[in-house]
């Protein structure tokens, strides 16, 4: 006698509604209406932020690069930051939309949309800071190799240069990608709106989409071949932000283990920043039926994950240094942790190792306020990592004579609020124009949404 | 039953519109059309859909890329202007590939988009 085989319940991604058409409106109303005085209040907030960030690249510009704190031996310091920071989370959206459609991840569908949307915006950030670090930002198109008069071409063997092809892929690509998401999204827009402005609007930009099978077939074609070569694209571009570090040989920088690294600390800090956009937007869109309390919790997951294998790296380095016998490598790293930014290391430590690990419990997992603490605290967490890696690898060099502190000066700070502002205005700026949550996939994980129930099985 | 133009129906399930589109193909009817809110799984093989040529695009375009990223840096590097920096061969392999690869993914991505449109603007009936 055997005992009666028990199965677990699929969570249903899809809570409480159960026609189609409510999907279409709970997403597509907000669109419609003026938005409210919060968003206008916190519109105001972070354009004002965007408005100062670029007063102080301004006055960069008229003054120079002196205004900033960098100094001679820390040559690159809150600009190199910022720019990996923001690389960084750009890749949680392309994660998100490729890795997990490829993986058959079905709560995918209901964060993909915001997420790619802030990949975006995030590339955007990260792209101002290495031009506004070139000190001469109008030679800029130098990058690119353009035939000039100098008769000279860009050098292909340097990392700096890969970072300019690998920037530039991935915003396109992601930009493709997320637009190739919005064409049915955006003929369900054209079809129900009533503002002749917009019917313009919505249908060029939908591009004749018409919805019939034979379209889908070759939208999802396309669509799982964009998430195919997104996928090594994506572990490509922080690989090669690493290179910009590990092909130096700085102590603390000349380390194999800089591109995975990298790579986990990007997927971990746009998961946190994804979480705290969502609790955003569901909360004052009311979409707490389609990004479920389930949905969260695989986003906690995932975060605890990557926070793990950040907190290995961290690890291995200090290994590393001990066992290389390398005395330069073993001072960079001791002194990272006990020298003058000791601190920044510790604030490293507590919030991307130690945080996380409340999500081993469900009841941490699923509450809101904590994963919400937890996100921030790891959103810092990862500002200061590239923080540690860059200024306290530089400003203890080979030579004790031209050891410096770094301190950051207000137009720093000031750049950094501004590409904040920038990130959190586009994003208010999306969510009111373009339909925060995929309407046709969401449509597609309905329960009963396929003839022979195939949500379930995959 | 007699129609000029054609004929338009309404279902209210997936299942019955899968059951419905196979039964029309089979009957032969080339030019019909489902539509639906969202791809519905097995509808492809009960109206079989032949399957999509974007791939063959995407491939081809993605090596062309890609050899036209390699290719680029050799002529830049070796054949248009040669310069020493740091030693290094002028066609130093390893530190092309980088962009090499990003260069085959631009035009993958550039192909597959460009030719996904034609496709979706396909109209199936005359």
């Amino acid at each position: 006698m055997s005992a009666p085989v028990e199965t677990l319940k699929r969570p249903e991604l899809v809570l409480g509604i159960k026609d189609r058409k409510t999907i279409t409106e709970i997403i597509a109303k907000p669109l419609d209406r003026i938005p409210s005085k919060s968003w206008f209040l916190t519109f105001a907030l972070t354009a004002s932020l965007m408005t100062l960030g670029f007063l102080c690249i301004g006055w960069t510009f008229y003054k120079g690069i002196g205004v900033w704190g960098n100094n001679n031996p820390v040559g690159w310091a809150f600009d190199i930051t910022n720019f990996v920071f923001w690389i960084g989370i750009g890749h949680a959206g392309t994660l998100i939309s490729a890795i997990l459609f490829l993986f058959r991840q079905r709560w995918r569908t209901a964060i993909n949309r915001a997420a790619e949307a802030m990949t975006i915006f995030a590339v955007i950030c990260a792209g101002i800071f290495p031009l506004i670090h070139l000190g001469r930002p109008w030679f800029a198109y130098w990058l690119f190799p353009l035939p000039n008069e100098m008769k000279i071409w860009v050098n292909f063997r340097s990392p700096l240069l890969w970072d300019v092809f690998a920037v530039s892929t991935y915003f396109m690509v992601s930009l493709l990608f997320w637009y190739m998401g919005l064409i049915p999204d955006l003929a369900t827009l054209r079809d129900r709106t009533t503002h002749p402005l917009k019917k313009v609007a919505y249908s060029i930009l939908s591009l004749g989409w018409r919805s019939s099978q034979r379209c889908w077939k070759q939208y999802e074609t396309a669509y799982l071949i964009f998430a195919a070569i997104s996928t090594p694209l994506v572990l490509s571009v922080h690989s090669i932000v690493s290179f910009d570090f590990a092909t130096s040989i700085i102590p603390g920088w000349h380390t194999t283990i800089f591109p995975p690294y990298f790579v986990a600390g990007a997927i971990f800090g746009g998961f946190a920043m994804v979480m705290i956009l969502l609790l955003f937007t569901r909360t004052f869109f009311k979409l707490e039926d389609l990004i479920t309390l389930t949905h969260l919790e695989n986003m906690n997951k995932v975060l605890l994950t990557a926070g793990m294998l950040v907190g290995y790296a961290y690890l291995v380095e200090f290994f590393t240094a001990w066992y290389s016998a390398n005395s330069y490598e073993l001072f960079a790293f001791t002194n990272r942790a006990t020298g003058p930014y000791g601190w920044a290391y510790w604030i490293m430590i507590f919030c991307n190792v130690l945080s996380p690990q409340l999500f081993w419990f469900k009841r941490f997992r699923t509450s809101i306020p904590v994963m919400f603490i937890v996100s921030i605290l790891v959103t810092i967490g990862m500002w200061f990592e590239r923080f540690v890696i860059i200024v306290t690898s530089l400003h203890r060099d080979f030579l004790p004579s031209s050891w410096d502190m770094y301190t950051p000066t207000i137009f720093d700070i000031g750049i950094f609020l501004g590409s904040l502002g920038l990130f959190f205005t586009l994003y208010l700026i999306f969510v009111r124009v373009l339909p925060a949550v995929s309407i046709s996939e969401i449509k597609g994980v309905m329960h009963g949404a396929h003839p022979k129930g195939e949500v379930d099985d995959i | 039953m007699t129609f000029k133009k054609g004929l338009a129906a309404n279902f209210t399930s997936p299942q019955e519109l899968v059951r419905a589109a196979r039964q029309v193909h089979k009957l032969g009817i080339k030019h019909f059309d489902v539509f639906t809110p969202y791809p519905i799984h097995g509808l492809d093989e009960a109206m079989e859909i032949k399957n999509s040529h974007i791939p063959w695009f995407s491939l081809v375009f993605g090596l062309l890329g890609a050899g036209a990223g390699l290719y680029f840096q050799w002529w830049t590097s070796v054949a248009d202007w040669t310069l020493n920096i740091g030693g290094k061969p002028h066609f130093s392999l390893p530190a092309f590939i980088p962009v090499t690869f990003e260069c085959g993914i631009l035009f993958c991505a550039f192909a597959s988009f460009q030719n996904t449109n034609p496709f979706l603007k396909k109209i199936p009936m005359r």
